[in-house]
């Protein structure tokens, strides 16, 4: 097992990171460094992935909509 | 995955896009044209913004997220991607699909002298003819075209080429993509990048349309053909290109990332070559549902069409079957790097003493492929050496696979253990490591022989290894002494483990229809309890087990 093993054994599980809903509470109480860095990734990639896909979600409803009036019209 | 099996992979993967996904699309994109009458530009916004939120919804949160969004491969991708679909906009308005689609083809001869010059990847005699043939083809058609924009239509057609080019090739070197690739825990990966990717098309391409319809909206008289805000509300429109993005664009766009990624971008764009025959066989089968007709197509068309496509098949063909040799991509023949030369034959003939000359565990270990290990066997010379860039890798697989492994039971050896101990106290608070002497064993090798010996060393290390898989380092010291170094473990807790660790190694082993019986003494000493000196950790658990042996 190698340093980098290790540290994935840290008891840290990135998968089950992102899909977390109170990650603020984990990284307050979160010891280690180097968990406490990915933890601070995890949130930042979620904040991306949301804001993406809340903005993705916004543009094929205005689309869709349009669509839609101009069926109606 | 082997490399071969991968390679076909990325091959089905280009032809499945190819002739199934694009075929489909076009034939899907004339459809809507001429019966829909949808605005194309639009048509297309709203085709890769469906792709990208089914695409983004498939692959979930994880990671590449942030980098994909801000690397500056993703908006050159959609930039690219957008130039190129203006360029064809206005290549379509001077010629008719068909030849447009053949002249485009203009882009295999600029891919196979592109990956030639630019990434010195030398192309073979079939790739050659190949490629002549269907220039053969572009010309043809080039030839043929009627027009008083003769010198347009062959400069759109050659920008055309250009950037659907630079299109594959920015998909094959896109960096987060290919990360993703790599990255086998996440397997959605891949879909959420290029989701990220189609979110930044749709995005530009919008931002665009809306300025265009914008400009459209403040002139008095609005240019025939580009987009307006009534166009925005057409249900064809909107509605095709949902459909479109959701079950064409997003299946086309991972096929197409995927197999750039394995096959190569030149590759790649010689499948893109059956795209002619893909299209008019698409058109064929869908007639009696969509009632377009394939009639318009020229003799000329036609022969072009076929050279196209039998040059396609010749490169597509020759190159999926070629035998992967990839001596190149692995060594360079060295004159002034002694020391490389040495270096690489050293780790190879190292690694086949370690695994007793078996080149596919050797391969495997090093993660090298075998025939690159047979060149350097064979080099006479001594002039081949690992490349640079490889070098690094294949010295840190060795350290840890084959340097500091125990080759019999493959677990770490004392000077792979005493590294990784010292590592571990910079890392972990407590330490608890436990000293192992089988009893009973020389017996075994006494009566039943060496290989019996060779088979309960494995067994009990293999037993070991699975007794605490996320947070113990289990290595080999020689002979029959084993050491298990359990982390974050205080003294009380690693007591309690005593039992579990003798209950393991003391059930019945069988071997040959014989039931052997081993025994083993544990000695134990935790850090800092017992000492604030790791080096002594092992000394202190050493003298714990003899004490423990003694008391038998």
């Amino acid at each position: 097992m190698t340093i980098e093993d290790r540290r994935k054994d840290s008891g840290f599980d990135e998968q089950h990171a992102y899909k977390s809903f109170n990650l603020k509470q984990q990284i307050d109480i979160e010891r280690r460094a180097d968990n406490l860095e990915r933890l601070i990734e995890v949130q930042q990639q979620k904040k991306v992935y949301y804001l993406t896909l809340g903005f993705c979600i916004f543009l094929n409803v205005l689309l869709l909509s349009l669509g839609f009036i101009g069926l109606g019209g | 995955m082997t490399d071969s099996v991968t390679m076909r992979k990325g091959w089905i993967q280009a032809f499945i896009a190819i002739l199934i996904f694009l075929g489909i699309n076009q034939v899907m994109g004339r459809y809507a044209a001429s019966v829909l009458d949808v605005h194309p530009i639009i048509y297309s916004c709203v085709a890769f913004n469906s792709c990208a939120l089914v695409l983004i919804l498939n692959g979930g949160r994880g990671s590449l997220a942030k980098e994909t969004m801000r690397s500056v491969d993703t908006w050159l991708y959609g930039i690219i991607l957008m130039f190129s679909y203006i360029i064809g906009m206005l290549l379509f308005s001077y010629i008719s699909a068909t030849q447009g689609t053949i002249l485009q083809k203009v882009s295999v001869l600029l891919g196979l002298l592109a990956s030639w010059f630019f990434f010195a990847r030398k192309p073979d005699i079939f790739q050659i003819i190949g490629t002549i043939i269907i220039t053969a083809g572009v010309i043809l058609v080039a030839i043929s075209v009627e027009s008083d924009n003769k010198g347009i239509i062959y400069l759109l057609a050659l920008l055309y080429g250009v950037f659907q080019l630079a299109r594959i090739f920015t998909a094959e070197l896109h960096r987060p993509h290919a990360k993703a690739a790599k990255n086998n825990n996440d397997p959605k990966a891949k879909s959420r990048v290029i989701g990220f990717v189609m979110f930044i098309v749709s995005t530009l391409f919008l931002a665009l349309t809306f300025l265009v319809a914008l400009a459209q909206e403040l002139q008095t008289t609005p240019i025939k053909n580009l987009p307006t805000f009534d166009d925005f509300m057409n249900p064809g429109t909107i509605f095709a290109g949902f459909i479109a993005g959701i079950l064409i664009v997003a299946p086309s766009r991972l096929l197409e990332f995927s197999s750039t990624n394995i096959i190569k971008a030149e590759n790649f764009t010689t499948v893109t070559a059956l795209s002619f025959i893909s299209t008019v066989f698409w058109e064929h089968i869908s007639a009696p549902l969509t009632g377009l007709s394939i009639k318009g197509i020229s003799n000329i068309d036609i022969i072009a069409g076929a050279l196209i496509t039998v040059g396609g098949l010749l490169i597509a063909l020759t190159r999926k079957y070629k035998k992967q040799d990839r001596k190149n991509e692995f060594l360079e023949v060295e004159t002034q790097k002694i020391d490389m030369i040495d270096d690489s034959r050293n780790i190879i003939a190292n690694s086949l003493e370690h695994f007793n000359h078996d080149l596919k565990k050797v391969a495997s270990a090093l993660d090298v492929p075998s025939e690159v290990i047979k060149h350097i066997m064979n080099d006479k010379n001594k002039t081949l050496a690992f490349k640079d860039s490889k070098f690094k890798k294949i010295a840190r697989n060795y350290r840890v696979h084959i340097a500091q492994a125990d080759s019999l039971t493959g677990l770490l050896n004392r000077s792979g253990f005493l590294t990784e101990l010292r590592a571990a106290v910079s890392e972990s608070d407590n330490l608890s490591l436990f000293y192992l002497d089988l009893n009973k064993f020389k017996p075994v090798n006494d009566t039943y022989g060496h290989k019996a010996g060779d088979f309960v060393l494995q067994e009990i290390g293999k037993r070991l290894n699975n007794l605490f898989p996320h947070k113990a380092l289990t290595t080999r010291l020689g002979g029959d002494e084993f050491c298990v170094l359990l982390l974050n473990t205080t003294k009380q807790q690693a007591l309690d483990k005593i039992e579990l660790i003798k209950q393991a190694i003391e059930e019945p082993i069988l071997y040959q229809d014989n039931i052997l019986n081993i025994e083993t003494s544990v000695g134990l000493a935790n850090y800092p309890t017992d000492t604030k000196e790791p080096e002594e950790l092992l000394d202190l658990a050493d003298s714990s087990m003899y004490k423990e042996k003694d008391e038998r």
